[in-house]
């Protein structure tokens, strides 16, 4: 659908799935299954803000719709950036929402909705270029045991770090790492996943197998996804202190192969943190390898306020006339909340890229 | 003269110390984790860890386990959190923050007092709790935390 510069990407998937989810979510919550046990029992989290007889709404953790099980939230982001090359610009970026059905043990199920670019204002134009509703997520989440749980759907690709918390409330900075946006593999993979953890020794052991053999339900036009992809990673650590993991994927598109490496290391302290991640691809697919690393730290100088350092290089495709880059960013957070943010940094490079230019980045991103 | 000065200065970081040592001591007292008195059997804090980031969800028979919390302001989930995670309570919300939107997941259930743990716990075969007193014997203790270093413990149904 097109209305002049206002573009909507509704694909009929979305549509159906848009329409078809609440009612199963609904249908889902009045099953009664008496050999399971909710893992919901009483409250969940902190004391709700709202309530209005079995609905509860919780600042960060959503709305959940009493016994039925389900739970509307999401998140928000608002962004404003400053440029030498493109001057100011003034962006409500995004409004997700999440529909998570909650209610037994051995099966969740989530759907992450997305409106995109929903309106933007700069020195020549203000209104919604570029707007769109997409069906981000779409999965089910099925516990066989600990050990072995299956996914099916569409959910995040698992690959190093960040791509697991690609909603900025998670985040520390406005902007990701360059190897975050660069095309290394797509953020979502359709198909399955299976997936599980272990104790062993102090930590957990995780691990996840997963495969992508369908379309994916994203609607975006600018997505080239691969036809096939197989990938394997391996994380161990407290789930809390730190975790260090290792990454594989293999994707074939028009059978030709591309291989991605990654490792991913975060250690967790309570003035700080440090997150470093580097990725190697190479393959039929590509030119050349390409490859890119971020090293970020985090300082909790004054609790809510904290000081934020990220060292990035990437090495991109030679022959595609970009050259290396080396990016440095910092910033500072104001977290009144742990899932709110308000974020303002200054980006700088060595070199100009193309699309990622130097500058000053501000947002305010939160939760509901 | 420069020796009695360093004798005074070390007397002083050792009265503070001291001080300091005796405010833990006293504000501090050891976390019971507690169970049904049928799923009395000794946990590792590492097991415990797991059972209270969700990432184990089932007792070795094949239940789901039912973790319970207490209120992020009081003084023994904020122990509990020290002693297991090695955060706080406000900083395990950045964990939850990333289950909450990688997976759907939730933080465990939170209870309002210590008698409600204390009574949930009774009633429930599948859950688990922790508190500062174990109460009078109708859930059973399975792990000390913070006296010293970590004590399984077992409790009635042994």
């Amino acid at each position: 659908m097109s209305f002049g510069t206002f573009k909507l990407w509704i694909g009929p998937r979305a549509r159906l799935l848009a329409a078809t989810l609440p009612l199963f979510l609904l249908i889902g919550g009045t099953v009664h299954a008496a050999d399971e046990v909710s893992t919901a029992p009483v409250e969940i989290g902190e004391s709700p803000l709202l309530t209005a007889g079995p609905i509860e709404y919780r600042p960060g953790r959503g709305l959940r719709l009493g016994p039925t099980g389900a739970v509307i939230g999401g998140f928000t982001n608002i962004k404003a950036e400053h440029s030498k090359e493109d001057g100011g610009e003034f962006a409500v970026d995004k409004l997700n929402f999440f529909l998570i059905f909650d209610r037994y043990t051995r099966f969740r199920a989530v759907a992450e909705l997305q409106l995109k670019d929903i309106f933007a204002a700069d020195k020549e134009h203000a209104g919604s270029r570029d707007f769109a509703f997409d069906v981000r997520r779409l999965f089910g989440d099925f516990v066989l045991y600990d050990e072995l749980r299956v996914r099916a759907g569409t959910f995040l690709t698992e690959v190093g770090y960040w791509n697991l918390i690609l909603a900025e409330p998670l985040t520390w900075t406005t902007e990701a790492p360059l190897i975050i946006e660069e095309s290394f593999f797509q953020a979502t993979t359709t198909g399955l996943m299976l997936h599980g953890s272990r104790a062993v020794g102090v930590g957990q052991i995780g691990y996840s197998l997963s495969s992508q053999f369908l379309k994916p339900l994203e609607n975006d036009p600018d997505l080239d996804p691969p036809d096939y992809t197989g990938g394997a990673r391996l994380e161990y650590g407290t789930g809390t202190a730190w975790s260090v993991g290792a990454s594989y994927q293999a994707a074939d598109t028009d059978d030709q192969w591309t291989h991605l490496g990654g490792l991913h290391a975060q250690w967790q302290h309570e003035r700080g943190e440090l997150l470093g991640e580097f990725l190697y691809q190479d393959g039929d697919g590509l030119d050349s390898s390409q490859w890119g690393a971020y090293l970020q730290g985090v300082f909790a100088f004054h609790p809510p306020f904290y000081l934020v350092g990220r060292y990035e290089h990437f090495e991109p495709v030679s022959g595609e006339g970009e050259p290396a880059l080396n990016i440095f960013t910092a910033g500072w957070v104001y977290k009144p909340f742990p899932f709110m943010a308000l974020k303002i940094e200054y980006r700088f490079c060595d070199k100009e890229p193309e699309d990622d230019p130097e500058g000053l980045f501000a947002s305010f991103t939160t939760f509901f | 003269m420069l020796g009695k000065r360093s004798m005074i200065v070390r007397a002083l970081v050792l009265a503070a110390v001291l001080m300091r040592s005796s405010q833990l001591w006293a504000g501090e007292s050891p976390v019971h984790v507690i169970v049904h008195p049928t799923r009395a059997s000794s946990l590792t804090v590492g097991e415990v860890r797991a059972i209270f980031l969700k990432q184990r969800l089932f007792w070795s028979d094949g239940q789901p386990i039912v973790p319970v919390n207490r209120a992020a302001d009081s003084e023994v989930r904020e122990r509990f959190s020290q002693l297991v995670f090695g955060r706080s309570s406000r900083q395990m919300a950045t964990y939850w923050n990333r289950r909450y939107f990688d997976a759907g997941e939730f933080p465990p259930a939170t209870l309002a007092s210590e008698e409600a743990v204390l009574r949930y716990v009774a009633v429930n075969a599948n859950a688990i709790g922790y508190v500062a007193q174990t109460g009078n014997g109708d859930v059973a203790a399975v792990l000390l935390l913070g006296d010293s270093e970590p004590t399984r413990t077992r409790g009635p149904g042994d």
